[in-house]
């Protein structure tokens, strides 16, 4: 019998019994492991889409232009309604692949709730199949958007004499101040920066100022001075009729007041309310108005005139020319606007604001 | 001749290794099974945990929902250990359909955080709270902490509510051992404005 033979050793079973008592133990511990794993990944996934998604709706609602109407936001990326896009969220340089990063991205949807109010839902979707939706419900606001102090989007040149152009609101501190000036693009801001004088640089008080020059989001001018026209209440002034002085509605009872023929006011003009001037407008002598004053080009203050506009003065056109040279002031009165915005409801554009909030769970 | 069997030593030494191999291996299975115990509790105090912070944090962050476009006041009730949140959930204007009021409080008696929705009796939603193991504080916009029972106008002041929330499982073990304590906090940003 060889040394082999007599071996009489139990290592294969004392292994097998070792393994039989280890396995299940290790078994256990690699099931618990792995779930909490799984229990990890699921809430982190989820996460992580939650704030995808409230990155694709705070996205949308910064992404409104304010003044934009309720009803152009329904009318998806191409801006036309009854197009096959109607309902995408039109978002200005179009609605990111992925973010912040693939597999995670959003997709935010427009609907009608009813005439006042629409829905934004943004789905945000990421690892795994992870979903997440937040809504929100926007409407217009209240008050009518209100740019800057003066806004002249295509304001060319301006001179300013013995005058001040203020986006502080005349009504109270609590107000946050806006643009003096208000453009529609940054170039023409920085061009007309470092064309002012230090003088004149002085005078454009407001927002970011001085020089308080700005772009910012565009209104169409154009078509509202047409509504105005349209409109049954307007009264149409010839300047060269005009008695002096002349009263233009008064903060009690406000006008909207039209000058046809030659925009030149010589005599001593008061008013409120709403003043269109469709063909620019040149004021030799005195002008009081609280409210909105709305030109359609040139717009000149002579030498010898005194402006207090209290309120907002747009001027619309390409390459308009401002000239102020008289003596006075501009300063924003968002309260003078909104009372315009109250006499004549609808016309004003109004920014579209956050009315509530909410997750889909 | 032929031996057989075994020697007395040899069945002594062997019935010697034989005991000492199953109280070896009664105590490994026994260590085992009360750690294995003690897995599934803590992991239930973590998920009972976790899911009531989770559910709490999102009912909390839809408080004054207004389905309607009309925004409410987003807490009907605020103090350290209850908080009563609103939302109008489907639009109708009011707040009387189920889960647009919710309520989170304490209960001293029963050591459990409660919730109840609309006017329906408060359910157990965690236990093993001991007193003051779930604490609501409230902050404004400019960070300042808003202590006591909170009166409506400062309410309407509250921009995020911190949860603090432990929950103390005992021990599974028979023999003395610390209790599994669980801690939770999370910090929720109202995101709809007061009226």
């Amino acid at each position: 019998m060889s040394a082999r033979d007599r071996q009489r050793g139990s290592a294969l079973t004392a292994t097998l019994a070792a393994t039989a008592v280890l396995l299940p133990l290790a078994a256990f511990a690699v099931l618990l492991t792995r779930l909490d794993f799984y229990v990890h990944d699921n809430t982190r996934a989820q996460a992580e889409v939650f704030y995808v998604a409230e990155a694709g709706l705070e996205h949308a609602l910064a992404d409104i232009p304010r003044g934009e109407s309720l009803e152009q936001l329904l009318t998806g990326p191409d801006g036309y309604a009854g197009s096959a896009d109607d309902g995408v969220f039109p978002f200005r340089e179009g609605s990111p692949r992925s973010f912040p990063r693939a597999p995670f991205g959003y997709q935010v949807r427009v609907e009608r709730v009813n005439s006042q109010l629409l829905r934004l839902t943004s789905v945000g979707s990421g690892a795994r199949h992870a979903r997440a939706t937040v809504e929100a419900l926007v409407a217009a606001d209240s008050a009518p958007y209100v740019p800057a102090a003066l806004y002249a989007p295509g304001v060319r040149a301006i001179a300013i004499g013995d005058f001040q152009i203020s986006g502080f609101d005349r009504s109270g501190t609590d107000t946050p101040a806006l643009p003096a000036l208000g453009v529609d693009s940054a170039e023409t801001a920085s061009a007309l920066r470092s064309n002012l004088s230090a003088d004149a640089s002085s005078r454009l008080v407001g927002d970011g100022g001085p020089p308080s020059v700005a772009k910012v989001d565009s209104i169409g001018l154009l078509g509202l001075i047409q509504t105005f026209g349209a409109d049954g209440r307007v009264v149409r002034i010839d300047p060269a009729t005009l008695p002096s002085p002349v009263q233009l509605g008064t903060t009690d009872q406000p006008q909207l007041t039209i000058l046809v023929g030659d925009p030149t006011l010589t005599g001593s003009v008061q008013g409120a309310g709403v003043l269109v001037a469709p063909n620019g407008l040149v004021v030799e002598g005195s002008l009081a108005f609280e409210g909105l004053v709305l030109v359609g080009g040139d717009t000149t203050f002579g030498a010898s005139s005194e402006v207090h506009v209290d309120g907002a003065l747009w001027v619309d056109g390409v390459d308009v020319i401002l000239a102020f040279e008289g003596r006075g002031a501009m300063i924003s009165d968002r309260a003078a606007v909104r009372a315009a915005d109250l006499f004549l409801p609808g016309v004003l554009p109004h920014s579209i604001v956050l009315k509530a909030w909410r997750e889909l769970f | 001749m032929t031996r057989r069997g075994f020697s007395l030593p040899e069945v002594l030494v062997s019935t010697f290794f034989l005991t000492l191999f199953s109280v070896m291996l009664y105590q490994f299975n026994r260590a085992v099974l009360r750690s294995v115990r003690l897995q599934e509790v803590r992991g239930e105090a973590q998920e009972v945990a976790r899911i009531a912070i989770d559910v709490m944090t999102r009912e909390l962050r839809l408080s004054g929902y207004g389905g309607a476009g009309v925004p409410l006041p987003r807490l009907r009730a605020a103090g350290p250990e209850r908080v009563e949140v609103q939302a109008d959930l489907n639009g109708d204007g009011d707040t009387g359909d189920a889960n647009e009021i919710v309520t989170y409080a304490y209960d001293l008696e029963r050591e459990t955080l409660m919730r109840a929705t609309g006017t329906a009796p408060p359910q157990p939603m965690v236990e093993h709270v001991p007193e003051g193991n779930f604490l609501l504080r409230y902050r404004d916009d400019s960070n300042v902490l808003l202590e006591g029972e909170l009166d409506e106008a400062t309410r309407a002041r509250v921009r995020q509510i911190e949860i603090g929330l432990r929950v103390v499982y005992p021990n599974p073990d028979p023999a003395p051992a610390a209790p599994i304590v669980v801690t939770q906090h999370a910090t929720v940003e109202l995101r709809n404005a007061a009226p």
